[in-house]
């Protein structure tokens, strides 16, 4: 007699349970830490969010080419190195950011691009022996460089899908880069992970993706001097005040951010750039990692 | 029973339209409307309910409609990669379902391996292996034994979309494996049996008696597995995209980001599957009903009325008489009216006896 009122309701508690598990929480993320241009982006569409208080690091942005690339890549690092500082130089990498970001993010801190660096003669190709054999050289005598993108990153980086062509600050940085080595562009856009792991097996040759210089990466990935510099903010809702004091007011809150990025690093405290110092303000941040930035940031309107 | 149409029988009271209680009357009512009619104001309700949350959703539906036409233009790759994997996924099966049901232990360790390796393991995992463990492996091979051509170094590179193809057909493959194999398990062993007994071949009893009717088992479940893979191809975007083969999934992602409208990106491409689905699953049950023509009751034509035959001369016991035959026959196919009226016409000439020609009267 008990046997048949035990089941249904045994059921019905663990329904009951499943429920409210599922349903607990309420919103799933107290603040999102991207950068200043992804967080301006997203507020200037109109969504329901705002910058709080100061940036809490800078970070340089750099090109960069696979180390374990078949044919040595030496030279053609040098040679990018060079059209970046020209670039510095000239004022191109200003005029684009302001472009893109109505800001100048190009200058970065004292010594950020190194002074020892000349910019080569362009078109760089002209000079390049075809013998030689390495990537420079191949990406010469085939009048084509492939570069590698993640259009899910405007202003960076974003399909303009009635053109098809893709466009934006980095899409720009690229194309000017092609241009100074004598050389058109051929454009993919693999997984942001493939891209940082190095290994790129020759599908690409140079990722101009807004990459951040970590000492991690600079294992498998050679760097060119930073192109540009942006700071990181957080993002928190636009109804949401209590987040004043940046060294105290996140501690232990749901934070979103993009997986692999050195937001990521950063909450986790492992971010580690050559010739940077950071303030690990955070602490005990319960983080969540996303596939973009973007992602995250919709996550934070929920 | 006799009836006179009312639902009255012989022990029940008269029901007449007065008596009757509003349930009743509706319940008659609602006989005359077609079934179909029916289901589809169910739809109609349901899409009503829907259409209620989504503008309460507030989404901006001018944006996805303008967006529409850029999303769906990634329909042709969507396909391209579904029929591509489907097809290598069919040739898989048949392979792996045969080896299944083989005694050769080579043939049956082989597809034994393939379907646990490709089912127990995910499918993005799949095609990551592909896309970026086989480089790894094929440079490996080529810098260890340098007697090998180092073409195979550069053919183990594949593009996404062809190593995203190559992941599903094996995965799919493995999947209908099984499917295949309860299919070719359905035909009946007395086939086999009389395929050998008449001397056929292997070969030959595969092809042209078992696979034929395994078919009509393997169709709808394989026409199921298609319909999951094209949603499935989602997934190659993952791997990365050149600018030429973007899909359905990877442009709604991709405008969605751009435009900062997620939500309403990832709408327009969900509606966009399912139309897909909704238009394969028509031509699947098509499909179906064609194949089933010889062994579902009725499918020829409806034969639900008995069949009365009336012979002259010649019936059961020497005098003119009828035959009924009963509606469809039992245990077998539906027959139509003729070929029902040809076998009375051949029973009543049995039972008559021989050199009776029916039809002809005698004297």
């Amino acid at each position: 007699m008990r046997s048949k009122r035990v089941g249904p309701a045994l059921v019905v508690i663990f329904a009951l349970a499943l429920v409210a598990t599922a349903c607990s929480g309420g919103h799933r993320l107290d603040a999102v830490i991207t950068s200043v241009t992804t967080a301006q982006g997203w507020i200037d569409a109109g969504n329901d969010a705002k910058i709080a208080g100061d940036p809490v690091f800078y970070e340089p942005l750099g090109v960069a080419f696979d180390k374990g690339s078949t044919l040595d890549d030496t030279s053609l690092v040098e040679a990018a190195s060079g059209i970046v500082v020209g670039m510095h130089q000239d004022g191109t990498l200003s005029q684009m950011s302001q472009k893109w970001f109505g800001t100048d993010l190009s200058v970065g801190p004292e010594g950020a691009i190194p002074s020892d660096i000349t910019p080569p003669a362009t078109p760089v190709c002209d000079s390049v022996d075809a013998a030689a054999g390495d990537l420079l050289a191949k990406v010469c005598s085939d009048g084509k460089i492939t570069v590698s993108t993640d259009p899910a990153y405007p202003p960076q980086s974003s399909l303009n899908e009635t053109t098809g062509e893709y466009e934006g600050f980095d899409i720009d940085v690229a194309t000017e880069i092609a241009n100074r080595l004598g050389v058109s562009v051929d454009w993919i856009a693999p997984a942001w992970d493939t891209i940082i792991a190095g290994g790129w097996n020759g599908r690409w040759d140079m990722s101009v993706g807004s990459m951040t210089v970590t000492k991690d990466r600079a294992e498998v990935l050679d760097f060119t001097p930073a192109y540009y510099f942006t700071p990181a903010v957080v993002v928190v809702r636009a109804d949401d005040n209590s987040v004043k004091d940046l060294s105290t007011d996140l501690d232990g809150k749901k934070i979103g951010v993009c997986g692999g990025c050195t937001y990521d690093y950063f909450l986790q405290k492992t971010l580690e750039i050559p010739g940077y110092t950071f303030n690990f303000v955070i602490d005990d941040a319960k983080i969540s990692t996303y596939d973009t930035d973007t992602t995250a940031l919709q996550d934070l309107e929920v | 029973m006799k009836t006179d149409g009312t639902g009255a029988g012989k022990d029940r009271p008269p029901l007449s339209t007065d008596d009757a209680g509003r349930m009743d009357r509706f319940a008659m009512a609602s006989a005359r409307v077609p079934f179909r009619v029916k289901v589809g104001v169910v739809w109609v309700f349901i899409f009503l309910f829907l259409g209620f949350f989504f503008s309460a959703a507030g989404f901006d539906t001018n944006w996805m409609l303008d967006q529409f036409g850029y999303i769906a233009g990634g329909l042709q790759y969507t396909l391209i990669i579904a029929f591509g994997g489907i097809v290598l996924a069919i040739l898989l099966a048949l392979l792996g379902a045969l080896g299944r049901l083989s005694r050769n232990p080579v043939a049956y360790g082989i597809t034994g391996f393939y379907t646990s390796f490709f089912r127990g393991t995910p499918l993005i995992v799949q095609m990551f292996l592909i896309y970026l463990a086989l480089p790894q492996i094929g440079k490996g091979l080529v810098e260890q034994y340098t007697w090998l051509p180092p073409g195979i170094r550069n053919a183990t590179i594949l593009q996404g979309a062809v190593a995203g193809t190559l992941a599903l057909g094996l995965n799919y493959g493995a999947y209908m494996t099984e499917i295949f194999r309860a299919g070719i398990q359905s035909v009946g062993h007395g086939q086999a049996e009389a395929a050998d007994a008449i001397g056929m071949t292997y070969r030959q009893k595969t092809r042209r008696i078992v696979l034929p009717q395994a078919f009509r088992v393997i169709i709808p479940p394989t026409g199921n597995e298609f319909i999951a893979m094209m949603k499935d191809t989602a997934l190659v975007s993952f791997l990365g995209t050149t600018g030429s083969t973007i899909e359905v999934f990877r442009r709604s992602q991709l405008v969605g980001k751009r435009y900062f409208k997620n939500l309403e990106a990832y709408i327009v491409a969900a509606a966009l599957y399912w139309i897909l689905t909704v238009i394969f699953s028509y031509f699947q049950g098509r499909l179906e009903k064609r194949l089933s023509k010889g062994y579902v009751r009725g499918a020829a034509t409806p034969a639900a009325k008995p069949t009365t035959i009336r012979t002259t001369a010649g019936g059961l016991g020497g005098g003119a008489g009828t035959i009924e035959i009963p509606g469809p026959l039992e245990g077998g196919a539906g027959l139509s009216p003729e070929e029902a009226a040809e076998r009375a016409a051949r029973a009543a000439q049995e039972a008559a006896g021989p050199g009776h020609v029916p039809g002809k009267e005698h004297a």
